[in-house]
């Protein structure tokens, strides 16, 4: 029992890790694409793309901490959060890096740029993209604590 | 209960462990991606310093109704520019003031596109030789109605237009060859050469295409990434960067 929670703790924080990492790669890559052109970076674009990064980490690691020290209640909204946590993390890496190859094939189309389109990328990414996260740190929590099923390792 | 203490520290042990592991994996990546912007920016800047010193003295020239000579010292890093008072000797005699004067930042290299000399060489400020005197180098002159004097030396001519203007060399852009030697002020961010270098490098300068032509920032696009065949290309935004 003890190995399985561990086994499940290791699975977790890789797909920890994936989600964390994928969070950069769309802010930075609009960013990049920002010096394509004449006007400079403002301060306040760096500083925002770098504190959301920054942002989504601590609310991913908070859900995550919620997840494993939370009481399970009776009847839990996520029946099987082992499942859970991996859909949900590989949904947000996912749109994270869909998001990415979108801002550059934008760049690249000249269809894209930062002051115009920020609100409209930190919006998509706020409501879409981080709940997303937010579900995946918790459910991967939760499964630290309630390892899923798993075959019985052979005898031999 | 010492069991159950020493759980509750593994416990705490792990969380903390995981979150490094997490935030150290999300600096791993961020880095790379910060760097790069960093060089980008620092190159992007410092052209953009050398554009607007030059857009300063031709407003100071029209203002003060006098001729200013903006001189950059490429191996100093230092830009600096004065009124030049009749016998109009491109000189800063004593009595002429220093209008404006800066430090450029390091990190970057004067250097010409593809394949030019040296770091600091001749053609890495091309706007020299006036009044027949060719010792007269790496200075822009305004006359007092804001027209630049051109230079006289074979190596700092006009640009030309390119042959054909496709979707990477568009309107606005110059071609410097042949000969390689157009007149401008080029930043590179290696100091290497070549035409396939891997590196990037902006010409900043004045009257590309006209007596009052405005102050451009163009960047070079080697042959590989899409200028034009037998030309060396300088485009305007968007630019493609080689990282």
């Amino acid at each position: 029992m003890e190995e399985r929670r561990r086994y499940d703790r290791r699975t977790g924080a890789a797909l920890l890790c994936l989600v964390a990492a994928t969070n950069v790669i769309p802010w930075m890559e609009l960013l990049l694409g920002q010096t394509a052109t004449s006007e400079l970076l403002a301060p306040s674009e760096i500083r925002a793309a770098l504190g959301t990064c920054l942002l989504a980490l601590l609310f991913l690691l908070g859900a995550w901490f919620s997840g494993r020290r939370n009481p399970i209640p009776e009847r839990p909204w996520i029946s099987r959060p082992r499942t859970a946590g991996l859909r949900f993390s590989v949904a947000a890496a996912a749109g994270n890096l869909a998001l990415a190859a979108l801002v550059r094939w934008l760049g690249w189309r000249r269809i894209f740029g930062l002051p115009a389109d920020l609100p409209i990328f930190a919006a998509v990414w706020y409501l879409v993209i981080l709940p997303l996260q937010v579900v995946a740190g918790f459910s991967l929590g939760r499964a630290g604590r309630v390892p899923g099923r798993r075959r019985e390792p052979s005898p031999i | 209960m010492a069991q159950q203490r020493g759980r509750g520290f593994s416990r705490h042990f792990v969380e903390v462990m995981v979150a490094i592991i997490v935030a150290s994996i999300v600096c791993l990546l961020a880095g790379p991606y910060l760097y790069r912007l960093y060089r980008r920016e620092r190159l992007r800047i410092a052209a953009q310093e050398i554009s607007t010193a030059i857009s300063a003295s031709r407003l100071k020239s029209i203002r003060l109704n006098r001729q200013i000579v903006l001189q950059i010292d490429p191996a100093a890093r230092l830009a600096l520019a004065w009124a030049d008072d009749p016998p109009f000797n491109f000189i800063q005699d004593p009595g002429e003031p220093t209008l404006l004067r800066f430090r450029m930042r390091s990190g970057i290299f004067f250097r010409y596109a593809p394949s030019g000399e040296r770091v600091n060489g001749e053609d890495s400020v091309a706007f020299d030789g006036y009044n027949g005197n060719a010792e007269l180098v790496d200075r822009i002159v305004f006359r007092p109605d804001g027209v630049l004097i051109p230079p006289e030396s074979p190596g700092s001519k006009t640009p030309l237009r390119p042959a054909v203007e496709t979707a990477a060399v568009p309107y606005g852009s110059i071609n410097c060859n042949p000969g390689d030697s157009c007149r401008g002020i080029y930043v590179s961010d290696r100091p290497g050469g070549g035409p396939e270098a891997n590196r990037n490098t902006f010409r900043i300068s004045v009257n590309d295409f006209g007596p009052m032509g405005r102050v451009t920032i163009l960047k070079w696009l080697p042959p590989s990434q899409g200028g034009n065949p037998g030309e060396t290309d300088y485009v305007p935004p968007p630019w493609k960067w080689v990282d």
